[in-house]
């Protein structure tokens, strides 16, 4: 296990749910956004302002990084203006695999202590 | 609107610190660029709730990023030691009110001009609030939409639906559920004196598709929407309370509404009142055979399905409109639906307005603090003296500049509480000279989001009316200032006092064309020919119940008696009804068909308003017979048909051939009247039906031959003060043939006339008043600053009369001074009005935005106020006795 991702552990939830958001591939601004809105149920929804404040750390902590493009996307409906791209780095990667792990470990303590239902069988 | 708030947005990111920005702005930039595109695509409300959010986290996180500490320059030695932050601001605070006590005539100033400019803001934006941003009072209400029909080519018209469209849109799967009513009155007896009631006829649940549950009972169900419906009623809660006397077993009693016996099946929640002050809904009763697919008379609002949005409306609406086209040309060739949200079709004619007021009143704001500024400078350059010494005993300069900026903070509070209770009072004064128009006017109150704006306007009031003496403060040296303490001003503090004064007088400028274009628009409208002389004219409506009156006869007999009764009374010149009037609603319509032509196609009919009307009703209005006869006596329900037309009837149908004696129709079945051809007999003059609406074609059948039992009664007399007088006696005469029968709607139509411009002249109101305020602020401080520049230089000024200088020569030197900033301001006052009364427009009436006259005017008066506030100081100027002044220092 990778221990370079511990000092940046736990994360808070609008550190994880952008980390978890990126680790489906490199997305833009406002997709970022918009995906955090909606994988967190809403509970996480930042503005453009936070957004970016966040990213701004997540950044200089050496968990995202700047990405080109990807190829054959549309490139947005703002000509001339530059659709940047933000994706994981591998210290990220790892910081939000063990923050889910953490995450995982307390859902699975909540289930015995019956604090949640069983999970629907396969 | 969008381009200020954009410029906003602009400011915010600059809030960023460089580094920052430099990375990430045009990244930021185009996210913003995303979110705006779906921010806009909101409704109304959820828009400006969405775009203020934006903002506000944008200009947040942009400061708190700014105040990381990875921006934070490096540390230089000696650090202002920490802790005891809270004991310094007391120090600070108790100084700053110790400090504005010793100068009770500078507070009381400050206090005054800060708690007019943040009371008037507050008051505004309290009605901004409570008409435009405060969600209705229904669960879930974006999803909540208003379905009009149209024709094609007018896609923004607000047409009513008829019951057939109307079952089709709600049976769309993007719908859950749709409702339609029309707006009734009907006659509650229960009390003494019978009084009308206002009511909803609906064609189902009204309340279930606005999400609200009865207080008891059940809602008014689709399936009695049927001809004969059965006697059932919801009531509202407070006729309920005041009628019903609140009883628990209401439900189930039995009501009399218009002499029928209703059983009272539900109460509706408090406060409810849709759609327009409403106490009791009924089924509407709708008969297919006489109203079909072509007879719109419903409003509609609809709930869109779950997870749907009201933008999911339009293609489905699209859709259906070309399949009934296909199906029932003859009714609905060209004729589309659309979808608005409710809370858009209730306040949207008022949106820009309502931006227009907060506009203007954020300009006095910047006039109060540009004002302020100014008597702060000027304060901060006589304590010059004081502030070196303090900071020669070894104040450092951050504490001193937190001192300034205290003092501001202090009397900005302070004109904050007392701007709040300003703005209680003018809200309330707002409430009274507020058109009835205004709509959810009984919604608008002060509550914790205007307070919460008053508190981040007194923070944003005194950080900018704080800054200057601030800034002052922090470009000054102590040595150099101990060395000229007292002396002649300073050149720098100067200039910044005159591009204050010019921003006030630019601002003062705007309004004042503002206030200028608004008076000229009050003037058209009181100059628009109605065509009706109305002033001294009495009307209100009578509606006889079908219960003892069901045929033209009965209806014919009861007004003819009626108005022969008014008619007898002394001062009465002359009394006639019709079926809806000018300025007060009501009037069917219909598409023209001509005996003789073949019928228009689909889609290329004209157009016709039908207001049937007694022989007496041209005379008693006014209005001008043109051609033929008018409606006579002996044209009742044995005689021919015969009907007397509109000019504009006349000219577009009948363009080259001659109206009278053709036979006219219009298309539909009014329930009344057989359906017949009737001969023009008569040409009388246009009447508009409301100020601002152009004539519209109109027929006037007679009353005895087309009915209804519902007319608005006309009395004119002598004087609109005799004819008011003569109420009693009409109501008695009322009584005397039938007691049961209320008078509703009394008014004079003069009354209505003004009522109508009521919206215009508030506006026009609360700008005066703004614009006033501004130009009176912005004189005063102009005054100031030339008398202050004088009073600094009278030692030059006696320099330069001894040495020759004439009296004129130093009164042309001071005006010269006061002249510069007063030019400026004009400049940029003309441009900032030029670009600013785009948003106008929509206010203004019969006059160009531009409108020369009004520029002109402003630009006289600006400067006439301008050379008053010079001339004064400049006359002083020019008295100065060179041996007192030389002496004087």
């Amino acid at each position: 296990m990778n221990r370079d991702a511990d000092p940046h552990l736990p994360l808070t939830a609008a550190d994880f749910h952008i980390l978890l958001v990126l680790g489906g591939g490199p997305l833009y601004g406002y997709a970022i956004l918009k995906a955090v809105a909606r994988e967190s149920g809403g509970s996480v929804a930042p503005e453009i302002g936070s957004l970016y404040r966040t990213l701004g750390k997540l950044v200089t902590r050496g968990l995202v990084e700047e990405a080109a493009a990807p190829t054959g996307v549309d490139p947005g409906p703002h000509p001339g203006k530059e659709r940047r791209y933000f994706q994981l780095t591998e210290l990220g990667r790892s910081a939000v695999k063990a923050d889910a792990r953490r995450q995982e470990a307390a859902v699975e303590l909540a289930r015995q202590r019956d604090l949640l239902p069983e999970p629907p069988g396969p | 609107m969008n381009v200020v708030y954009r410029m906003l947005l602009r400011a915010a990111l600059r809030l960023y610190p460089d580094r920052f920005r430099s990375r990430f702005g045009g990244s930021m930039d185009e996210a913003l660029g995303d979110r705006l595109a779906a921010a806009d695509a909101l409704p109304l409300g959820r828009r400006i709730r969405a775009k203020g959010r934006l903002l506000a986290d944008l200009a947040v996180a942009g400061l708190k990023e700014r105040a990381s500490p990875a921006y934070r320059p490096p540390s230089r030695g000696i650090r202002a030691q920490r802790g005891g932050g809270l004991d310094r601001l007391g120090q600070d605070v108790r100084f700053a009110v110790r400090s504005l006590g010793r100068n009770p005539g500078f507070t009381a100033t400050a206090l005054a001009t800060l708690s007019l400019g943040i009371g008037a803001a507050v008051a505004v934006f309290t009605v901004v609030h409570g008409v435009l941003l405060r969600p209705l009072p229904y669960p879930d209400q974006d999803g909540l939409t208003m379905v009009w029909s149209h024709a094609v080519d007018d896609p923004a018209a607000r047409g009513w639906m008829s019951l057939p469209n109307l079952e089709d849109v709600r049976d769309l799967d993007v719908f859950e559920s749709a409702v339609g009513w029309q707006e009734t009155s009907v006659t509650y007896a229960g009390t003494d004196r019978p009084e009308r009631v206002r009511g909803a006829r609906v064609t189902g649940s009204l309340l279930e598709v606005l999400g609200l549950t009865l207080q008891a009972g059940r809602d008014i169900r689709p399936q009695e929407n049927v001809p004969n419906p059965p006697p059932v009623v919801v009531v509202g809660h407070d006729f309920w309370q005041t009628r019903l006397g609140g009883r628990t077993d209401a439900v189930g009693s039995t009501v009399e509404l218009s002499e029928t016996g209703y059983e009272v099946v539900g109460v509706a929640p408090p406060g409810f009142d849709f759609p327009n002050d409403t106490e009791l809904w009924i089924p509407y009763g709708h008969n297919l055979d006489g109203c079909g697919r072509g007879c719109t008379v419903y409003q509609v609002v609809a709930r869109v399905a779950p997870g749907r949005t009201t933008d999911d409306a339009a293609g489905p609406l699209a859709s259906l409109a070309a399949d009934l086209q296909d199906r029932f040309p003859d009714t609905n060739t060209d004729v589309g639906f659309r979808v608005e949200t409710l809370i858009d079709s209730m306040v949207g004619r008022v949106e820009t307005a309502m931006w227009v007021l907060m506009g203007a009143v954020g300009m006095v704001l910047l006039i109060v603090c540009a004002n302020l500024a100014g008597l702060l400078l000027a304060r901060a350059q006589s304590r010059r003296g004081e502030v070196a010494v303090r900071s020669a005993l070894g104040a450092s300069r951050p504490r001193l500049l937190r001192q300034v900026l205290t003092e501001s903070l202090v009397l900005a509070l302070a004109g904050g509480v007392l701007g709040v209770l300003v703005g209680a009072l003018l809200v309330r004064g707002l409430g009274w000279i507020a058109p009835t128009s205004l709509p959810r006017l009984d919604e608008v109150a002060m509550n914790g989001m205007v307070l919460a704006f008053a508190l981040g306007t007194t923070g944003a009031v005194a950080l900018l009316f704080g800054l200057s003496p601030a800034l002052h403060l922090a470009r000054s040296s102590p040595a150099e200032e101990l060395t000229r303490a007292g002396r002649s001003g300073n050149r720098r503090e100067g200039r910044a006092r005159s591009w204050l004064i010019a921003a006030e007088i630019a601002l003062s400028l705007s309004l004042l064309v503002g206030a200028g274009l608004l008076i000229r628009s009050l003037q058209e409208l009181y100059r628009v020919d109605l065509g009706i002389q109305g002033n001294d004219v009495l009307r209100f409506g009578i509606s006889l119940p079908y219960a003892r009156y069901d045929d033209l006869e009965d209806f014919d007999g009861f007004f003819r008696e009626l108005e022969d009764r008014i008619r007898a009374l002394p001062g009465v010149t002359a009394v006639g009804s019709s079926f809806g009037s000018p300025l007060g609603g009501g009037s069917l319509g219909g598409s023209v068909l001509i005996d003789g032509r073949p019928p228009p196609p689909p889609g290329r009919q004209n157009y016709a308003r039908v207001r049937s009307a007694t022989p007496g009703y041209f005379e008693a209005m006014g209005l001008s017979l043109v051609r033929g006869r008018g409606i006579e006596p002996s044209d009742d329900v044995a005689g021919e048909p015969v009907v007397v037309v509109n000019e504009t009837f006349a000219a577009q149908n009948f363009p080259n051939e001659d109206v009278l004696g053709a036979r006219v129709r219009v298309t539909g079945s009014f329930g009344y009247a057989p359906t017949q051809y009737w001969r023009v007999v008569g040409v009388v003059g246009d009447v508009r039906e409301s100020l601002t609406a152009a004539p519209y074609p109109a027929i006037y059948p007679p009353h005895a031959q087309f009915g209804p039992g519902f007319l608005k009664v006309h009395v004119r007399g002598a004087t609109s003060a005799a004819v008011a007088a003569l109420l009693p006696r009409i109501r008695d005469e009322v009584r005397r043939m039938d007691p049961s029968l209320p008078l509703a709607d009394v008014e004079t139509v003069g009354e209505a006339i003004r009522s109508d411009a009521a919206p215009t002249r508030f506006y026009l109101f609360l700008v005066g008043v703004f614009a006033t305020l501004a130009v009176g602020v912005a004189a005063v401080g102009l005054y100031g600053v030339v008398a202050y520049m004088v009073s600094r230089r009278v030692r030059e000024f006696g320099v330069r009369v001894a040495l020759g200088a004439s009296q004129p020569q130093i009164a042309g030197l001071v005006l010269r001074q006061g002249l510069v900033p007063t030019a400026w301001g004009l400049v940029a006052g003309l441009v900032l009005a030029a670009v600013g009364v785009r948003w106008l427009e929509s206010l203004l009436f019969g006059i160009q935005p531009r409108d020369p006259l009004v520029f002109s005017a402003v630009i006289l008066l600006v400067l006439a106020v301008s050379a008053a506030a010079i001339l004064l100081p400049a006359h002083r100027s020019s008295r100065v006795d060179p041996t007192r002044a030389l002496r004087a220092e």
